[in-house]
């Protein structure tokens, strides 16, 4: 694999709270090459959003503090680079295409003006060649007659065309690095279908590579060369995707596998896991899974146990990894598949 | 059974610089007591403005509405336009929930999640001040979220959170009726099967009644009884759940089913049916079927004749030409087995 573009090694984020600190990214490591697509799924809350605005340097700093771990993006150190230096990353190399769309939009400009200012900024173009450039790219993510929606203002478009106005503001600009904070959860699956195309497109055009934080695992699978998964700041499995669908090894993957509603059956309840995600800041020692884990033992809430190797490309931070492999539940869930789709394909990943 | 809620031909329309947005274009749409109807589309299609046009949150200023929402022998729409509107619509805005698409919009970032979980439960006077703490904390722990958040902000939680403290809100209440406007797209898997679980026993023990739009259809297919299905401000297939998801008959549900991404990688070179041509747009719609300058099947008459909704089986509506003729259009398979 060739170098990678950006790498996050040990990442601590804290916010600050009641009295003291709590770890909302507790020690999470990945690396993302040129041309990868790297998927974050995880529960809601486990720091996907805040782990990638640490890397764009977004993080309200307070209540938010970096105390360990390291953003390196082409080898120099974000965590402690100067503003002006960020800014200069920001939106230009590195991108976010943020969960919610009215963050990154200004209620008060028409969105033709939002689309143009960061092309006459950053690209220096004139601006009739700005405008071309921008309607052709609302028309690439799928907005009916862009030159009309050109002099609208945000509110007056719809959820998802909001988002797809920020995704073309985005990707304007040909960013090295794309972060994708569930791009295409405001969309109809055409139209997703449509976006996941374009990214595809260019990052095969430009060598993108794209961060994709999402909780629709049709998705993940459709486009992430590797995963990472989260619970509560930590990473709980990793690997290739179609590892983690095939081959789940950890119990939080598993549960999250078997809430999937399964459109071939009728069942008057889902299965969803017992319990409930922790209180930020509740944990402090032990696997953040333990409480809700139905393979849990004593000596899982003393120490959090590390990623240990399932297979040359997967990991599991889990101690009961033969018991998980085992279970019986988990044996169906991957045999359905299999029944489904065939046996699994032997080179994993780029689509 | 008579219906709880009844749509006749609502038209919901923005007047905007040089012309006017036609969002809702003559829906009709009987939703009976303790049902639960999907509303999917491509997005821009309306489904927001008809949950929002139903629950009457639209003043005659920003929106011309046309049509009727029958509610307990009531027309909403007139009573909308009707003087002292407000007071004349207070006594069903307690029966009438909404949980919005924008967790992030919907809460005020000065207020404590509590008191706004607090504030409507106060508004209709529902809850004595000395049991208020108790009865949030109580709807904070149904949707899964700790009593102990409702002292902190919006900013101070995630996309996730935020969305199920809107859910609370509206469960606060006890309504009869609620749009969920994509209430769990936010949420991760597991709690998203929690929280239609906790909708669907919510909805046995209180007899609620739920226009749901969400763009997950294995998720629609779920939790709904029925699904609608909107294209371009109108409604062109409905049926039961099962029937629009496995044997969709229109041919744009056709192409809206066929792109359902499916969570297993070795899949990803299923072949979908891909929608050609401009995406058109609700400020100047196509003339006939709206659909026709994207559809495989369009017919010289679906450019001039706008096709009827039309019951083709029992219980089974499509707004297409060739389909009302009794023509069917080979299926690809949906996607069957998830995971
Ligand atoms: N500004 C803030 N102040 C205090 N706590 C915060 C702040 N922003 C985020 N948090 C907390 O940090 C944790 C991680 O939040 P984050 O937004 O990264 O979650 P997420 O994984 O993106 O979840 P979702 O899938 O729901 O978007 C949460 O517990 C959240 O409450
Ligand atoms: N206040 C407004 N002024 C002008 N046009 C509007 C307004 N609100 C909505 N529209 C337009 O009405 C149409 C329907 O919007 P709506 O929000 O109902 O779509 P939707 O089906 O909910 O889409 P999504 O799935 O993206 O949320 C869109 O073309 C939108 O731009
Ligand atoms: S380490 Fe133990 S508690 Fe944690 S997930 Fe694995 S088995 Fe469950
Ligand atoms: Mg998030
Ligand atoms: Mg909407």
């Amino acid at each position: 694999m060739s170098a990678p573009i950006l790498e996050v090694s040990d990442l601590v984020v804290e916010f600050r709270h009641d009295h003291g600190y709590f770890a909302a990214v507790n020690g999470l490591s990945f690396t993302l090459a040129k041309g990868q697509t790297l998927g974050i799924v995880g529960e809601s809350g486990s720091g996907k959003s805040v782990t990638n605005l640490a890397v764009m340097g977004l993080l309200p700093r307070p209540p938010a503090r970096i105390p360990r771990g390291q953003i390196r993006f082409h080898g120099e150190d974000l965590v402690n680079a100067p503003e002006k230096r960020l800014r200069e990353i920001r939106g230009n190399r590195i991108a976010m295409i943020f969960q919610d769309p009215m963050t990154s939009l200004n209620p008060y400009l028409r969105i033709g003006r939002q689309l143009t200012e960061s092309l006459e900024i950053h690209q220096n173009l004139k601006r009739q060649a700005a405008k071309d450039l921008a309607v052709h790219m609302l028309g690439r993510v799928g907005i009916p007659a862009p030159e009309r929606r050109f002099d609208q203002y945000p509110h007056e478009l719809s959820g998802g065309m909001r988002q797809r106005v920020m995704i073309a503001m985005m990707l304007l600009n040909r960013p090295e690095v794309l972060i994708a904070d569930e791009p295409t959860t405001a969309l109809d699956v055409t139209i997703q279908a449509q976006i996941l195309d374009l990214l595809r497109d260019l990052q095969a055009e430009l060598g993108m590579a794209v961060t994709l934080i999402t909780h629709d695992l049709g998705v993940v699978a459709g486009m992430a060369d590797h995963v990472i998964v989260m619970y509560a700041g930590r990473v709980m499995e990793e690997g290739r995707a179609i590892d983690l669908f095939r081959n789940p090894s950890h119990p939080y993957t598993l549960g999250l596998l078997q809430s999937i509603p399964r459109p071939d059956q009728r069942v008057d309840r889902l299965y969803s896991i017992p319990g409930r995600p922790p209180d930020a800041g509740s944990i402090t020692q032990g696997c953040p899974f333990a409480a809700r884990c139905r393979f849990a033992k004593p000596a899982c809430t003393t120490a959090a146990p590390p990623l240990v190797s399932v297979s040359a490309t997967q990991r599991s931070a889990c101690i009961a990894i033969d018991e998980v492999l085992a279970d019986p539940a988990r044996r169906e869930l991957v045999q359905r598949a299999q029944a489904h789709a065939g046996p699994a394909p032997t080179a994993g990943g780029g689509a | 059974m008579s219906a709880l809620v009844s749509i006749r031909d609502l038209r919901v329309h923005f007047p905007v610089k040089g012309g006017r947005v036609r969002a809702v274009d003559g829906v009709s749409l009987d939703i009976a007591p303790g049902e639960t109807v999907g509303l999917v589309g491509e997005s821009g299609c309306g489904k927001s403005t008809t949950g929002r046009a139903l629950l009457q949150l639209y003043t005659p200023k920003i929106a011309e509405i046309t049509g009727e929402i029958r509610y307990q022998g009531n027309d909403l729409v007139a009573l909308g336009k009707a003087r002292g509107a407000t007071v004349k619509l207070r006594p069903f805005r307690k029966d009438l929930q909404i949980i919005f698409q924008d967790p992030y919009a919907s809460l005020d970032p000065r207020m404590t999640i509590g008191a706004q979980i607090a504030e409507p439960l106060r508004y209709h006077a529902l809850v004595p001040k000395k049991d208020m703490a108790a009865k949030v904390a109580e709807l904070l722990e149904t949707v899964g979220l700790s009593p102990a958040m409702a002292a902190r902000y919006p900013h101070e939680f995630s996309g996730g959170q935020r969305q199920r403290v809107g859910i609370a809100r509206a469960l606060a209440v006890s309504p009869r009726f609620i749009v969920c406007d994509e209430p769990i797209s936010a949420l991760d898997v597991s709690i998203q099967a929690q929280v239609m679980n906790l909708m669907v026993e919510l909805q046995d023990k209180f007899h609620l009644t739920y226009l749901f739009i969400a763009h997950d259809l294995a998720a629609v297919k779920h939790i709904s009884d029925r699904i609608a299905v909107m294209y371009l401000g109108q409604i062109v297939e409905l049926a039961a759940a099962d029937a629009v998801y496995d044997t969709p008959l229109h041919p744009y549900t056709q192409a809206l089913i066929s792109a359902v991404p499916i969570p297993d990688p070795s899949q990803r070179t299923r072949s979908r049916i891909r929608l050609e041509g401009e995406i058109p747009s609700p400020l100047n719609p196509p003339s006939g079927c709206r659909f026709h300058p994207r559809c495989t099947y369009a017919e010289t008459a679906c450019k001039t004749t706008e096709p009827p909704l039309t019951e083709v089986s029992p219980g089974r509506f499509v707004a297409c030409h060739p389909v009302a003729r009794g023509v069917r259009f080979p299926i690809r398979e949906a996607p069957a087995s998830t995971a």
